[in-house]
């Protein structure tokens, strides 16, 4: 799968969790949006939709169950929900490690 | 010798609040996106003079109504609750009284919450195998909406008040608790609390002072604390790992369960588990909706849910897991 695929699903996943979002504090179709910290416009309830929403479009596209949440650690400022690009990469490692569940 | 699960009997409160209701008292509250991510239409909810021990003697009630002698036999009761009526006595010595049981009977109290009728079946097995009791009363029972900010969308969307009252026994067959898993993992417990109104941190006008967060819900530190994300955390960490280790050593594949009742926390535990696991939906239990979760229990709720549809018969196996507080969890996988 490639990153190019990935980053479609998150702005997928992206646009999905707008509707939600008020009109001024929708989240941007781009790499650089930041989706965890003080910076950025999802609350921990947003976070969690996400995250939800990110795995059911990976498993409706590639028939792959992949678990985004399952540690702690992924959730530090610098770690891999830092940004929709450093997400996106994340997804990308952990599909190539194992391609029938990650 | 196993130990099975003779009958079920569950008792909701009559009064209910439905998503329209709380749309109408809450007109900024997103109820679409709150239903399809909660699963949860409807919710039971206790009346102020209602608790949790009033539900689990109506659900007794109807336990004994479906076979005479039933409640003369009792000679074991455990009760879980984390919505006691008294700080001291436990509820499980108000039901001895209610119920007129004589003085031979062993009765305890534990405080787990959504684990806690996986824990309350591990407990009662052990009392039966080691021939304490024969007939063991098993109460899971709670009122979460007396502990619940009235402005916390996150927690109040998604809990029920509700009771159910569970027959344990000695079984004479194959049927019955085939084997039994419970965890820990008591280094989390912050992710689901209830910080202030014990002994740690007593109830003052600090603790009653209303906090708003990131997500514009409301709550004290006397209400329910839910980490969110902490949670997910856990649930998708924890629980298909052990789901499929009980499996395992018991050398069963997971085509081999015909139902799978997973503690009923919310839609998306329920799809993300089902999910994790490769399991198809129709195998998985789901009467979220017009009960919401009711904390210990959800799952009997929702066994006797399935027992009363027709999902499982004779001779099935089910997988039953319960997670949460603590944080704890555990699997049984049962013959019916």
């Amino acid at each position: 799968m490639n990153s190019q695929r990935i980053s479609s699903i998150l702005f997928r996943v992206i646009d999905e969790v707008n509707k939600s979002l008020p009109e001024d504090e929708q989240l941007a179709r781009a790499s650089d949006t930041i989706l965890i910290g003080d910076e950025s416009k999802l609350d921990s309830l947003g976070l969690v939709n996400l995250v939800m929403l990110a795995e059911e479009q990976i498993y409706n596209e590639m028939g792959v169950p992949v678990s985004l949440a399952s540690d702690d650690a992924l959730f530090k400022k610098d770690g891999p929900f830092k940004t929709v690009g450093s997400l996106a990469a994340y997804i990308e490692s952990r599909l190539s490690l194992a391609p029938d569940g990650a | 010798m196993r130990i099975k699960i003779k009958d079920i009997a569950y008792y909701l409160p009559e009064q209910t609040i439905t998503n329209e209701d709380l749309l109408r008292e809450q007109p900024t509250w997103d109820m679409k996106v709150v239903e399809e991510r909660s699963g949860v239409v409807k919710r039971h909810v206790a009346r102020d003079n209602e608790t949790a021990f009033d539900l689990a003697l109506r659900a007794c009630e109807r336990l004994f109504a479906n076979e005479e002698n039933r409640r003369e036999q009792i000679d074991g009761i455990i009760f879980c609750t984390q919505s006691p009526d008294y700080v001291m006595p436990a509820n499980s010595f108000l039901l001895h009284k209610a119920l007129d049981l004589p003085e031979n009977v062993f009765v305890l109290d534990f405080n787990h919450a959504c684990s806690g009728y996986i824990y309350g079946l591990a407990l009662g097995q052990a009392l039966i195998q080691s021939d304490t009791a024969r007939n063991i009363l098993l109460v899971n029972a709670d009122t979460y909406s007396k502990y619940i900010h009235s402005q916390d969308r996150s927690a109040r969307v998604l809990f029920g008040d509700g009771a159910a009252a569970t027959l344990l026994v000695a079984s004479e067959t194959s049927a019955g608790i085939v084997d039994i898993q419970c965890s820990t993992g008591g280094k989390e417990y912050e992710k689901f609390m209830i910080p202030a109104g014990a002994c740690r941190i007593p109830k003052s006008p600090a603790t009653a002072a209303e906090q708003v967060d990131k997500s514009g819900n409301v709550r004290t530190l006397e209400h329910i604390h839910m980490d969110g994300m902490g949670i997910l955390v856990f649930v998708n960490s924890k629980i298909p790992k052990q789901v499929n280790e009980i499996l395992t050593r018991n050398q069963l594949s997971k085509e081999s369960i015909s139902l799978y009742v997973f503690h009923q926390a919310s839609k998306m535990a329920l799809d993300s588990l089902t999910r994790l696991l490769g399991l198809k939906p129709s195998v998985v239990m789901n009467n979220l909706r017009d009960v919401g979760n009711t904390v210990s229990a959800s799952i009997p709720i929702a066994l006797k849910d399935a027992l009363d549809g027709g999902k499982l018969k004779r001779g099935d196996k089910t997988v039953l897991c319960g997670f949460g507080v603590g944080l704890s969890w555990g699997t049984a996988i049962l013959e019916i």
